[in-house]
């Protein structure tokens, strides 16, 4: 019997607000979804420049070369935007979670390194496009405007490296296989690292094998140690808070003589001395780069930002049509009929293609992920079980496994202690439920969107005009295209949750120890958004109308 | 390693200490152009606030991605110092960060909404646009006053810190002579580049309109500069490093006085050229205006590299002070956090220092050749 409504959200807010460091994650996830609005733009609205400059090269008819020209200033006004959002955003996570902001510098700092030219490169290509736009040939304005997507593009692949390493960690195994189950009672989920010899040799093997620590020697005679997380996370929360090797659980680990020569040493200095190594192993400029979630991250996250860049341009021209068109009414149709077509394609590859090769590496890396999206218990009013009769899960499986009859991650199996430990932050180590929620509003929009839009693209192409209510939804698709794109990114952020990085380190090791009161934080908000506020209303009433 | 870090560090502050003192001299010239320009009826003048203006709205990103460049590299090489600094400078780096979410609303409105927001409320944009331009670096250079000597910041562990969020922000004594001498000197440059820019384009009237303050804020810059010299004399290191050269204070771990001397050096050039431009004319002195801005543009980040390298090899001058009530291993890490010799092992690649080489060459090249094209190349026929 699954739960009542009101059970169903007394149990998602609960369990929300019961990982750590609610309001600091809440101001967080405000200032980078800002950010993001923003950046979609940045990714999608060049590329769309791009093609509409190929078109404009074939058919040598203007309308297209001024189509382009007026996607690349809208995109100039974004990017500056994306530029003072993305520094807010920066800095918030320095601020918020120096912690982690030091674990990242310190292990996976390259990608942020490689986005700083990706990031110069799309200033100085962008501005280049932009005030030399008539002082230069078709091609070479061509070739810029290529500059700019790819640095845009570039720039996502080295965020998403990142990000995707929070999701899934280079060396990660996961907890659940649709051939052998549940996992946990194995000390899975597991992440891989290389020790060090003098470490190894400090370490005792049957001490280690007690603890559910595998350890392998590969073909290199490399030394591979595979740690359940619960390990993993312990010696990062013991690093974190200043714990010595005499009270951590190294100590259970070490042979008689090592004990001696290391109880005093910080547990965080062979902590770094293992991520070092590894980061050796693996070459410390690529190891971000082996998360097995990484290109379809990337992939994904640019497709959204064309989806929603395509849908954006669609609704400015058809707002226009609503309010008449005025003399360049054949002008905004042609411009109306492109965008449409254009992220009627988008969005099929983008939810088909893109999404679904998403949707594959976190079905096979993070299982208790797929879990929470799918909803797969009775805790809760399930809309894949109990409002859709479980015909959801059914396709879900023979998308991810091959098979209509393959078993999904039961939510309610997963151990709700499966990374913790005693005296931990954490007590909920499964993805919170509300992703659930997330997941199918985020796809029922999206197919929603996508349906209106391959119908109301056919009758733009068959009749040459719309209707005004058809134009009335165009003009709000930007939003529900946004909306969409915002979900997404509640259910890979929350839906990581407890952890920062997953099997590594959660927010209550992260976050900083002089941070601001939830009085400071609500403070910030209210200044946030009201100058958000105040900058749309001047936009609107003195810009725009 | 180290060398290398230092370097980049150093490159991508000087590009964006240089466009952000402009920025915050073009949005207080701006606003007061144009409303001068509307008091006298001179409309050459409102002209002249939106060409600076363009080049700032031009320059705005380039500015900001510079200086993330900075804080990349920062954490890249150093991030146990970012750690650190994100914890003892919170308030400071969050009053920051909230002026330059006003500064850009403002200067959004400001450009955007030229000729065509009601006059009243532009200007009161650009009052905005000003006033957030003049806070921003209080925000920051009480981060630079907090690397001299830490105030109101009680460090009891790696992870237990008491910041006092009031006295951390504005009770340095560092935090005012730095901010005054920062206001100055970027008024001084913006004031004496936009003077020699006027000059080489043959807009006379325009350029000696700037001479006279900018010898006021080059004066006020040297009284500044003087009373900030004077609240180092309790940081001894620093103080040592930065006048030892001259006979003033202890011996110099690492004598930087040449760089001093310098910027003195510097300074009178500029003040020699306005003099004479006052004197002889524009038109006559038309190569010395445009020397003096190539001088202010050069005094901007050298003042910059003596207050960074004078405290050299730590983040934090006066580290000790904070540190003193700390176990010794405890120290030891902190000590560790604070020391430019401490570069992150993982950045010691050969490869990425090619990578840095060549993409920082094909993007300056990029860059050359976007300036070539948008100044001198003229507009192809439509």
């Amino acid at each position: 019997m699954p739960a009542g409504p009101l059970e169903t959200i007394r149990f998602m807010i609960e369990q929300w607000a019961s990982y750590p460091e609610a309001s600091s994650r809440l101001i967080s996830a405000i200032g980078i979804d800002v950010h993001w609005i923003i950046l979609q733009y940045v990714v999608g609205l060049p590329f769309i420049a791009f093609i509409a400059q190929l078109i404009y090269l074939k058919t040598r008819d203007r309308f297209w070369l001024d189509l382009a020209r007026k996607l690349v200033k809208g995109f100039v006004i974004v990017f500056a935007v994306g530029a003072a959002t993305g520094t807010a955003a920066e800095f918030g996570l320095i601020l918020l979670w120096p912690n982690f902001t030091e674990a990242g510098g310190k292990w996976v700092y390259f990608p942020f390194y490689a986005e700083i030219y990706a990031f110069i490169m799309e200033v100085v290509f962008v501005y280049f496009l932009y005030y030399g736009w008539g002082k230069v040939g078709d091609k070479t304005r061509l070739i810029l405007t290529m500059l700019v997507f790819v640095g845009a593009w570039y720039s996502a692949a080295m965020i998403m490296a990142v990000n995707s390493f929070m999701v899934a960690p280079t060396g990660l195994e996961p907890g659940w296989t649709p051939d052998q189950g549940a996992l946990y009672d194995q000390g899975y989920p597991r992440i891989s690292v290389y020790v060090p010899p003098e470490i190894a040799q400090a370490l005792d093997p049957e001490k280690l094998a007690a603890a559910g620590i595998v350890v392998r020697t590969t073909a290199d005679g490399l030394i591979e140690a595979s740690l359940p997380i619960k390990v993993t996370y312990r010696l990062f929360w013991e690093a974190a808070n200043g714990y010595r090797i005499e009270d951590s659980i190294l100590w259970g680990l070490l042979t008689e003589e090592a004990k001696q020569q290391l109880a005093g040493t910080p547990v965080s200095e062979v902590l770094d001395a293992i991520m070092n190594y590894t980061l050796e192993v693996y070459d410390p400029l690529l190891y971000t780069f082996h998360s097995p979630v990484w290109l379809a991250s990337v992939a994904h996250t640019i497709g959204a930002g064309v989806v929603v860049s395509a849908y954006t341009v669609a609704g400015v021209y058809a707002l226009r049509l609503l309010r008449g068109g005025g003399a360049g009414r054949e002008y905004s149709l042609r411009a109306l009929k492109f965008a449409l077509t254009f992220a009627m394609i988008a969005i099929v590859v983008q939810g088909a293609l893109l999404g679904h090769e998403q949707a594959l590496v976190i079905a096979h890396y993070v299982p208790e992920k797929l879990a929470a999206i799918e909803g797969t218990t009775d805790q809760v009013i399930s809309i894949s079980r109990h409002i859709l009769l479980g015909l959801p899960e059914r396709l879900v499986a023979f998308l991810a496994y091959g098979s209509f009859n393959a078993p999904l991650p039961e939510y309610d199996e997963i151990p709700q202690d499966y990374c913790s430990f005693p005296g931990a932050p954490v007590t909920e180590c499964r993805p919170p439920i509300l992703v659930h929620y997330a997941y199918y509003t985020k796809v029922g929009l999206a197919v929603a969107l996508a349906l209106f839009s391959i119908y109301a693209a056919a009758v733009l192409h068959r009749k040459g005009e719309l209707g005004k209510r058809s134009l009335a939804v165009i003009a709000a698709s930007p939003v529900m295209a946004q909306l969409v794109s915002t979900l997404g990114w509640v259910v890979r952020e929350v839906g990581r949750k407890p952890f920062t990085i997953y099997g590594i380190f959660t927010p209550a090791e992260a976050a900083n120890p002089a941070g601001p009161d939830m009085l400071s934080l609500a403070l910030i908000g209210i200044y946030l958004v009201v100058l958000l506020a105040v900058l749309a209303w001047a936009v609107w009433r003195f810009l725009w109308r | 390693m180290q060398e290398a870090a230092v370097f980049w560090l150093a490159f991508s502050f000087g590009i964006h200490i240089v466009l952000v003192n402009l920025g915050i001299g073009i949005s207080v010239l701006a606003p007061i152009l144009k409303v001068l320009s509307e008091k006298w009826g001179r409309p050459e003048l409102k002209e002249e606030a939106y060409r600076l203006l363009r080049f700032y709205a031009a320059t705005y990103a380039l500015g900001g991605v510079f200086g993330t460049a900075f804080t990349v590299y920062l954490l890249s090489y150093y991030p146990e110092f970012v750690g650190l600094a994100g914890k003892i400078a919170l308030y400071n780096f969050a009053f920051a960060i909230a002026m330059i979410a006003l500064h850009f609303l403002s200067l959004t409105a400001y450009y955007y909404g030229w000729n065509k927001l009601e006059p009243r409320i532009h200007n009161a944009f650009g009052i905005l646009l000003a006033a957030s331009a003049l806070l921003i670096p209080l925000g920051f250079r009480s981060v630079f006053a907090q690397l001299n000597e830490p105030v109101g910041v009680e460090i009891q562990g790696l992870n237990q810190i008491v910041l006092n969020p009031l006295k951390a922000l504005l009770g340095n004594p560092h935090l005012w002579p730095l901010y005054v001498k920062s206001i100055t000197a970027s008024l001084a440059l913006t004031l004496i580049a936009a003077a020699g820019w006027a000059a080489l384009k043959g807009r006379s009237e325009i350029a000696r309109l700037y001479l006279k303050p900018a010898i006021a804020m080059l004066v006020l810059v040297a009284l500044a500069g003087l009373w900030y010299g004077w609240s180092l004399r309790t940081v001894e290191y620093k103080f040592n490093n930065i006048f030892g050269g001259l006979g003033i204070g202890g011996e110099p771990a690492l004598n930087l006085s040449w760089l001093l001397a310098l910027k003195v050096l510097l300074w009178l050039v500029q003040l020699a050229a306005i003099g004479y431009a006052l004197k002889a004319g524009i038109t006559r002195a038309k190569p010395l205006l445009v020397a003096a801005a190539a001088a202010a543009i050069v005094t901007v980040p050298a003042g910059e590299y003596l207050n960074a390298f004078s405290q050299y090899p730590y983040f934090i001058a006066d580290y000790q002070a904070i540190l003193e009530n700390l176990p010794p291993q405890e120290r030891a890490a902190l000590e560790q956090a604070v020391s430019l010799l401490n570069v992150n092992v993982n950045t010691a690649s050969q490869a990425l220092f090619i990578y840095t080489i060549t993409a920082t060459l094909v993007l300056i090249g990029a860059a050359l050749l976007y300036a070539y094209t948008t100044i001198y190349k003229p507009a192809k026929p439509a």
